[in-house]
């Protein structure tokens, strides 16, 4: 599987937010993007995604074009900032509200999710009482449960403990191995180093290949 | 300054909407006529209209929606970083409630001023010297209440959140406009006619107006001692329903109000950082 | 992928405690009103007995006027509470982009139109349909009697029910009728409501409730300054067999047509926006 961005550009306000972003990226493979905050990497995520139109260019997942042959991408898992969940529910709630729309996973899946970040599935506690780490926890169990082909992860480590980020990294690991591709945003330099197979750095919305060293 | 025009605006639209019906006149009206026409007196109890009250209180509920989130706000986003910088809550609930005052009597003046302009277009309106005792207690009774109900729906969103809160005030509102139904039946009953034209009725019954808390808003219903005001109002004869006994009673409220928020605000626990969202 | 979206949407509707409180709530009041009319007319000959039509808590000429008479005024806010905070909901946690992201963005606010409209039609027409049904069980159709209307009267009061003639037809085709007509007013009210909750400025839960009031309001200053012979109050039109002048359905059906349209647009013109929230 590949996703291929071509010439992409985005404005907002007539202020560039993306400008002639050239992507090829391939499944089983982890993209790290690293940048100044406010240089476009969430943009470029949402752009992909498909949550944000662009003004021209084009996104292929293989042959199939984004907004015009599928509005969205068909399995996508994704982490952005300011995004969480029902405050009223429990993670397990939650999480089997967002796995009832696409029905393709049971809640031994969901549990099975829950417990890979390090929460407990059976938590009676809900959402709005859980800490910082355990709200970034809960949101990658809710990016990773339904095994997506694409995973998109911006600043996925916020707020985690040594041992939250040790199992990020190992999640982000198996999730290679599986098939998945994935883009990995940060700003933690030791995520990127070692879990990017390439680097990209973003400035201004301009992409260009990178090494860690540069940012 | 901000607030302050938007204010202005929304008093000024609501003001017009209100009277609009006026444009069909070419009379004479005194700013009495007007004044009390914003108190909706032209109705009494035996043709209470819901239409008209829909009408009338439509205002006075869209500024407890827009003020309704003047204090909760602060509760609301980034409220920890907020409140970590206010050493008194009690003192901050005090001054937010204070900053209130001024935006009711903005409103009211707007829309009244703005009513009065309309009228002016197609009607000769004569500034008479009764309506400015009529003024101070419209303004006295209708900003209490105003006052209270917003203030109201503040506390009641604190604790639960701003639907909740609107919910119930505004509820509470709409079934005592239909509240005038159920009080004109027991009228009725207690007079054995179906006919209210028989004022001494209401006159032998104040209770039953006075528990309708809009009921205080209407100026006409009322009596005063002072006698241009009286000639003026006074739909009901010999009942004894004085307009200082409406603004004593919403003032007495208020404070009850008052009380009771700064309760609810010096107990609140932050436990979520945004009340509205619940967490995020 | 449409259809899984209204499905979904209407689970996490159904989810909520305040949803399915006001679904049954209503089916209480209606339970409630049925035994007290089986109380009331418990040993009666069916020659004085009451239409059962007229034993809805809907009906303004019954026992349960004032109730009716309560219910209508307050219906502006009652019908936004169990279905159109959604999506202030779902924007103000940041659940909307976890959504969006499952199926697309205009999936999203369509299917989420289609959801708070059938939610809000079955909490607010099923109960009372349910009612006419047991009425219809527990009383005899042949009973004729009418609740506040002398017979001599009926003519002149019926003329002025909304679609009268079905009325002067079948009384209980009518009530049908009107309680499917009201369920549909409803859902459109609440997707109205919906819809202007997605502007940027109704950042308070508190804020959805005026836009609905607020067309209400206009509506009965318009009536008033045009010095219209039509009835605009909205309360009229909520109550089965209300007999207030000046009730039109065509104007009652225009509204709805053009609370629709403005509805779907909102709708259509968010669906094509930018996710950046």
């Amino acid at each position: 599987m590949k996703l291929i961005a071509k010439d992409v550009c985005k404005s907002i306000r007539k202020k560039t937010i993306l400008s002639n972003i050239n992507l090829e990226l391939e499944s089983g493979t982890v993209y790290g993007f690293v940048g100044r905050n406010g240089s476009g990497k969430t943009m470029l995520f949402r752009a992909l995604s498909g949550l944000m139109k662009i003004d021209s260019g084009s996104i292929f997942l293989d042959d199939k074009e984004l907004h015009k042959d599928m509005p969205f991408l068909p399995s996508m898992g994704i982490i952005l900032e300011n995004a969480g969940l029902y405050p009223e529910y429990t993670g397990m709630k939650n999480l089997k509200l967002l796995a009832n729309i696409n029905k393709k996973i049971t809640d031994e899946q969901i549990a099975d999710a829950i417990t890979r970040v390090g929460l407990d599935p059976k938590d009676k506690r809900t959402f709005r009482k859980y800490s910082l780490g355990m709200k970034q926890r809960i949101v990658i169990a809710q990016a990773i449960m339904e095994k997506p082909d694409v995973i998109f992860l911006d600043e996925p480590t916020n707020g985690l403990d040594e041992d939250g980020i040790e199992d990020v990294r190992n999640i982000i690991t198996e999730e290679k191995e599986r098939g998945a591709l994935i883009l990995l945003a940060s700003h933690n330099k030791e995520d990127i180093r070692l879990l990017a197979d390439k680097v990209f750095y973003i400035s201004n919305g301009v992409l260009k290949e990178g090494i860690i060293d540069e940012s | 300054m901000k607030s302050t025009l938007k204010t202005i605006i929304i008093g000024v639209v609501c003001g017009i909407l209100c009277n609009l019906a006026i444009l069909v006149y070419n009379e004479d009206f005194t700013f009495s006529d007007i004044i009390l026409r914003f108190s909706q007196s032209q109705y009494g109890l035996e043709n209470t209209n819901l239409v008209v009250l829909v009408q009338w209180n439509f205002p006075l509920l869209l500024f407890q929606a827009i003020y309704g989130t003047h204090i909760y706000k602060h509760f609301c986003n980034a409220s920890v970083y907020f409140f970590s910088r206010t050493n008194n809550k009690v003192k901050w609930f005090l001054k937010e409630t204070l900053l209130l005052i001024p935006q009711i009597f903005v409103f009211l003046l707007s829309e009244l001023l703005a009513g009065t302009a309309l009228a002016m277009i197609t009607n000769n309106v004569i500034f008479d010297k009764t309506s400015i005792i009529l003024l101070v207690y419209y303004l006295a009774i209708t900003s209490l209440w105003l006052f209270l109900t917003s203030m109201l729906v503040n506390i009641i969103s604190i604790k639960f959140t701003s639907s909740v809160g609107y919910g119930v005030v505004a509820g509470i509102e709409l079934a005592c406009m239909a509240l005038f139904f159920t009080i004109r039946n027991k009228m009725f009953e207690l007079g054995e006619s179906r006919s209210i034209y028989d004022v001494d009725l209401v006159a032998k019954n104040p209770v039953l107006i006075k528990i309708d808390p809009l009921a205080h808003l209407n100026l006409s219903w009322h009596t005063s001692k002072i006698e241009s005001v009286n000639k003026l109002i006074s739909r009901y004869i010999g009942i004894d329903f004085d307009l200082n006994f409406s603004v004593v009673l919403f003032a007495a409220i208020s404070v009850v109000v008052v009380i009771i928020g700064c309760i609810v605000a010096k107990n609140v626990e932050f436990i979520a950082t945004n009340r509205e969202t619940g967490g995020n | 992928m449409l259809f899984k979206s209204i499905r979904s949407q209407m689970h996490l509707l159904f989810q909520q405690k305040i949803t399915v409180f006001f679904f049954f709530a209503m089916l209480a009041v209606v339970v409630a009103n049925f035994i007290y009319n089986v109380v009331l007319c418990y040993g009666a000959y069916s020659v004085k007995m009451y239409n059962p039509m007229y034993l809805s808590v809907l009906n303004y000429q019954g026992r349960t006027g004032m109730e009716a008479t309560y219910f209508s005024q307050c219906f502006p806010l009652l019908v936004v509470i169990p279905a159109a905070f959604s999506y202030v909901k779902d924007r103000n946690s940041g659940e909307e982009i976890y959504i969006q992201t499952r199926f697309g963005r205009r999936n999203y606010f369509y299917g989420k139109f289609f959801a708070t409209f059938i939610t809000t039609f079955i909490i607010f027409a099923i109960p009372f349909l349910i009612e006419i049904a047991l009425n219809c069980i527990a009383f005899p159709l042949s009973a004729e009697r009418m609740m506040a209307m002398s017979d001599f009267k009926v003519e002149e009061y019926a003329g002025r029910f909304l679609f009268s003639t079905l009325y002067f037809k079948n009384e209980y085709v009518y009530s049908v009728f009107f309680v499917l007509l009201f369920g549909v007013a409803s859902g459109i009210f609440a997707s109205f409501s919906y819809a202007f909750s997605t502007f940027r400025f109704m950042k308070f839960k508190l804020l959805v409730f005026i836009p609905l009031y607020f067309v209400m309001f206009l509506l009965s200053v318009l009536g008033d300054f045009l010095k219209l012979s039509y009835n605009t109050y909205y309360g009229s039109y909520f109550k089965l067999y209300d007999s207030s002048e000046g009730k039109t359905l065509p104007g009652y059906l225009i509204v709805l047509a053009v609370l629709l349209i403005v509805t779907l647009i909102i709708i259509e013109k968010r669906s094509r926006e930018d996710c950046l929230n």
